[in-house]
Order: structure tokens, then sequence, then C-alpha cells
């Protein structure tokens, strides 16, 4: 049997798993690859998710709204005419703008998100290390 | 093996060659062989991750060894910290060497491993663990007595 020292130093040296850069980068590699996989369903940004929330509310209340007021009889209903509108304007052309209105947004809010998700799926801290 | 091809993966490379060894083995000697591998991969991710501070420390291994201590507190401790000698190394090694181990305290196992074991100076591994010197000094003693008492070894032959 050898000596305290060198079964101390034999022992270690047959057990100790070795660790190598390359280790490293490899698993910084997969690190990154999952946070980029998980990095879809990450919460967004506050402000984002405000912006989308506000977002939502408008054109669902919006809508709403607009459904109520298209199925609401004009004033010349009875004329025989079923005339639908909001306020005084030409109902038809009102309708058409604040659908378009809420369109807009919410094809806005839409690119607003997935831009936001986009962002939050580069992680700031690895750049230029790869 | 991916070739490094930019200087902070040569310089990272070059760290990692060198301090290494230290940090594998004294986390290995302080939490067992699984965890300290775990620890040690740990540590030098972390190091990688934060390559930019970690390359101006004047003593990033000792550093990082307090990284690696702090995620070794995460993982659950095995049951056995120190596996039986593989049969290749009994001719060497006593059967009863890893249970020995398990009987020291954990400052006693690094500074027996590191300074005995495995021929650092005192102050390096006092640099490592940040202790000073003197106490290293005392728990490689300490700890090495223990050691013979428990494996009956009077003189080492």
């Amino acid at each position: 049997m050898s000596d305290l020292d060198t079964q101390i130093h034999g022992y270690f040296d047959a057990n100790v798993e070795r660790i190598t850069a390359d280790d490293v980068f490899a698993e910084r590699r997969l690190v990154e690859q999952l946070h980029r996989s998980r990095a879809g369903w990450q919460i967004l940004p506050k402000f984002a998710a405000a912006f989308g929330f506000a977002v939502t509310v408008f054109v669902v209340g919006g809508s709403l709204g607009l459904g109520l007021a298209l199925h609401q009889p004009g004033d010349d209903a009875a004329a025989g005419t079923v005339s639908y509108g909001v306020g005084t304007g030409p109902p038809a052309s009102t309708g058409w703008g604040l659908l378009s209105i809420a369109a807009f947004l919410a094809v806005f809010a839409l690119v607003f998100i997935v831009l936001a998700l986009r962002s939050a799926r580069r992680n700031p801290s690895s750049r230029g290390r790869e | 093996m991916r070739r490094s091809n930019n200087p902070d993966q040569r310089e990272f490379t070059r760290f990692v060659k060198e301090t290494e060894p230290r940090l594998s083995y004294a986390l290995a000697a302080a939490y067992g062989i699984e965890t300290g591998a775990e620890a040690t991969a740990d540590a030098l991710g972390w190091a990688w991750e934060h390559w930019d501070r970690v390359k101006g420390m004047a003593n990033a291994a000792g550093y990082l060894y307090r990284v690696g201590q702090s995620k070794a507190r995460r993982y659950t401790r095995p049951r056995v910290l120190f596996p039986e000698v593989a049969p290749m190394d009994e001719p060497t090694v006593a059967p009863e060497l890893p249970a020995a181990l398990d009987q020291l305290s954990k400052n006693q196992r690094v500074a027996v491993v590191m300074i005995h074991g495995l021929g650092y100076t005192e102050r390096e591994v006092a640099d490592l663990v940040g202790s000073s010197r003197w106490t290293v000094r005392t728990h490689a003693e300490r700890g090495l007595s223990k050691l013979r008492s428990s494996l009956g070894v009077t003189i080492d032959v």
C-alpha cells in the first residue's frame, strides 16, 4: 500500500471529473438554447403588457359599443327604412371608420407584442461571448 | 471540439486551464466528488457569464471557490460523499479511505487533500478558501492526524 499522500492523490485523480473551457462553452450554448426556446412564453415587459391590455379593452369595449349602436334603430325607422347610426354623421361611414381605427390599433398592438417578444428572446449577457 | 475564436474565449480557456484543477479538487474535497463536480461546473459557468468582471479580479480562483460553495449548498447532500475505491485502484488506495475522508470536517478535508494529496502550498490553499495560512495549517495537521488514526496508519511507508 502506498503512503497516505499518494493514496489521496490517486483517489482524487481517479475520481474527480475534470472540466475544460469547451465544456463551459457547450453548457452555456445549451442554456442559451433553452432560454431562447422558453423566451416565447416569458412574461412581457410591464409597459408592453399594459399597452396590450389597454388596446384590448379599447378594441373589445369599442366593438361592443359599436355593435350595440349599429343594432339600435334610428329615428327614421318609422318611415320604413332602417337606419343605423352613431351620432349625427352618416351611419355606415362612421361605423366603418371606427372599425378601421379598431383594426389598426389591434394590428399595431399585435406588431408591438411580437416585437416585444422578439426582444425578450435576446439575452443581453451573452452578447459578444460566442 | 470547437476552436476558440475570440480573445475572450482564448483568455477564458487559459484561465480555466490554470484555475480549474484547484477549484475541482477543493470543491470535491469539500462537498464530495459528485457535488464538487457540479459546483465546479456551475462556478466556471458563472465565471464565463461574468467574464468581464472575473478577468479583472486579483483572486478570481478564491472568488469562484465561494461561488462554487454557494452553488454546492443548493444541491442535496448525496448519501455517499466519496465513492468506494475502484477495484483497479485497490493496490494503491486503501478501501477505507473514502469513509475516513467522510469523517473529517469540510475544512480539514480541503486542507489535507490539497496540501498532502495534491501538493498545493498552504498559501495557495489559504487564498483559495479565504482563510489565513495558519488556519489552513491547523486544519491540515488535525485532519491528517485524524485520517491516519482512522486508517490505522502511524508512519507513512
